[in-house]
């Protein structure tokens, strides 16, 4: 899952870091293939090989999961070539210019917190596959499936190690593992290929036409481990579309396509969605029941371990490089995001303080073991500001309001876009914690309710004739 | 060179994906598929740099 391709992005020529405060040129922009290769790189990630396995783990069924992965992953790319690209190809600005745009630089602020706290998290989950190739060199005990701590003094000492490597790298500079990045790329792709095929003869499957009987009674046999969610075809569909929801619907790949020469270059996402959020995660999912077959009682979803049965010191290579290439950029990030909030903090010391807590985080088996509600919760909190780029993109002027408020009328904060954001964080919780709706299922509701706040509150909150002056 | 570079690159994604292909029709061993994920493995890391740099 995840948009942990940040290395591969940012040597790229889809620098996030250029034309943050004016439109790409047209001279500038990509054509489709530029598009494809991102998003077929960075969507095979580590998470991979998290969410695959608890896909087994929550007894999903094998129709269930092939079929409901199609349709979501299809949504998904639907949501990118509809709704993300068309802004993205219009405006041709970053995600962050257009909030500052709508609702002013306290804004930015705001949102800036919410995703510097989420990378750490999502940061932390890298490091923590990364550390689980280690597992078996080391011969480590394994965390159970409902551990939510550390299982020993060995694993809490491997974690730290690994992210404090991680860290120092991505504090002080992480280029050369950018570049090994991108070179290992394609390799990457073609291991979790290769997990597929090598671990099929391991569940019994010797011809094609074995497949389905294996799948449906060895593999995806439909039965929940315990602690897990059981999950049925719409869990397996609303993950599929919205795991990846802050980049497509909350707008976040808005810094990807503003440099689309077209709008249905979103339909490059299939590549990503295909490739990573299909095959990959049915392969994870194999090397998970092959564990399964050996040994039933082992319920863990540690990488590491479940690579190397299968794929030897290559599977243990693909854990580590997997955690460690992504891991570095999203810590970086972390880092940007907390000192964008106060830039004469140093951007190192920034760094080094988010990967703290990413190794934190990292500690903590729980947070993987609970990675499919941990990847709706990322998300479920920044999904609403997409919704009020929607709504200001499509509706503002048709019902005779102005777009871009706070940068018309010079404000450096403007509410309504926070209150549909708190509004909607509040909606979900209560439709969660009230009503019982699991949070795979909140992120649409909670999207279409943020617009409608957020086109409310602009109907309260905007004076007639307000910023039409300073607009002109 | 650089064609030299990227036959081998290519090669070894052949062999990373082709000998456990095979195992999966029954034309090889277990053992005989990792063998060629290392092999793989080792033919992409050692030729990919050369050719993938100067893109």
């Amino acid at each position: 899952m995840s948009k942990n391709g940040e290395a591969r992005r940012r040597k790229s020529a889809f620098a996030a870091n250029e034309y943050e405060r004016e439109p790409v040129p047209e001279n500038k922009t990509k054509g489709l293939r530029s598009f494809v290769g991102l998003f077929a790189s960075e969507h095979v990630a580590a998470t991979e090989l998290l969410i695959g396995p608890l896909f087994v783990a929550a007894g999903v069924s094998a129709f269930d999961l092939l079929v409901g992965l199609l349709v979501g992953n299809l949504l998904a790319v639907l949501s990118w070539t509809l709704l993300t690209a068309p802004i993205a190809v219009k405006r041709r600005m970053t995600l962050y210019y257009q909030l500052e745009k709508i609702g002013g630089a306290g804004l930015i602020d705001v949102y800036n917190v919410a995703s510097g706290i989420l990378w750490c998290c999502l940061g932390g989950a890298f490091i923590y596959v990364s550390a689980t190739a280690l597992f078996v060199p080391l011969n480590l005990p394994e965390p159970r499936l409902t551990d939510w701590g550390p299982n020993s003094v060995g694993m809490v000492g491997v974690v730290l190690a690994v992210g404090a490597v991680i860290v120092y790298v991505a504090a002080k500079g992480y280029d050369a593992v950018a570049r090994f990045a991108n070179i290992a790329a394609p390799w990457m792709v073609m291991m979790f290929m290769v997990f597929g095929l090598a671990a099929l003869p391991e569940l019994g499957v010797r011809s094609p036409s074995e497949f389905w009987h294996v799948a449906d009674t060895v593999i995806w046999k439909g039965v929940a481990a315990e602690g897990a969610t059981k999950f049925t075809f719409w869990h397996v569909v609303c993950f599929a579309w919205f795991g990846n929801m802050a980049w497509h619907l909350g707008m976040g790949d808005l810094s990807i396509f503003r440099y689309a020469r077209k709008a249905r270059y979103g339909l490059a996402s299939a590549a990503g969605m295909y490739l990573g959020h299909y095959i990959a995660w049915i392969t994870a999912g194999l090397l998970y029941a092959v564990q399964l077959q050996q040994d039933p009682a082992n319920t863990s979803v540690v990488p590491g371990p479940m690579a190397s049965r299968v794929a030897g010191v290559a599977g243990i290579l693909l854990v580590i490089l997997a955690g460690w290439t992504t891991a570095n950029p999203v810590i970086y990030r972390a880092g940007l995001a907390f000192q964008a909030i106060r830039p004469r903090w140093s951007r190192v010391r920034v760094t080094f303080a988010a990967g703290v807590v990413a190794c934190v985080v990292a500690v903590f088996p729980g947070l993987c073991n609970r990675f499919l509600s941990v990847a709706m919760l990322y998300g479920l909190v920044l999904m609403p500001m997409g919704a009020v780029i929607f709504v200001d993109h499509y509706l503002m002027k048709r019902l005779g309001m102005q777009e871009f408020y706070a940068e018309k009328t010079g404000k450096r904060f403007y509410w309504p876009p926070l209150i549909a954001w708190l509004m909607s964080l509040l909606f979900c919780v209560g439709l969660k914690y009230l009503v019982g709706v699991q949070e795979f299922f909140l992120c649409l509701p909670g999207w279409i309710f943020s617009g409608v706040i957020y086109l409310v509150a602009c109907k309260m909150a905007q004076k007639p004739g307000a910023g039409e002056e300073m607009g002109k | 060179m650089r064609a030299v570079a990227i036959c081998l690159s290519a090669l070894g994604l052949i062999v990373l994906l082709a000998l456990p292909a095979m195992q999966v029709g029954g034309l090889a061993s277990a053992e005989f598929a990792r063998w060629g994920i290392r092999i793989g493995t080792v033919l992409w890391f050692a030729t990919a740099p050369l050719w993938m740099r100067s893109r």
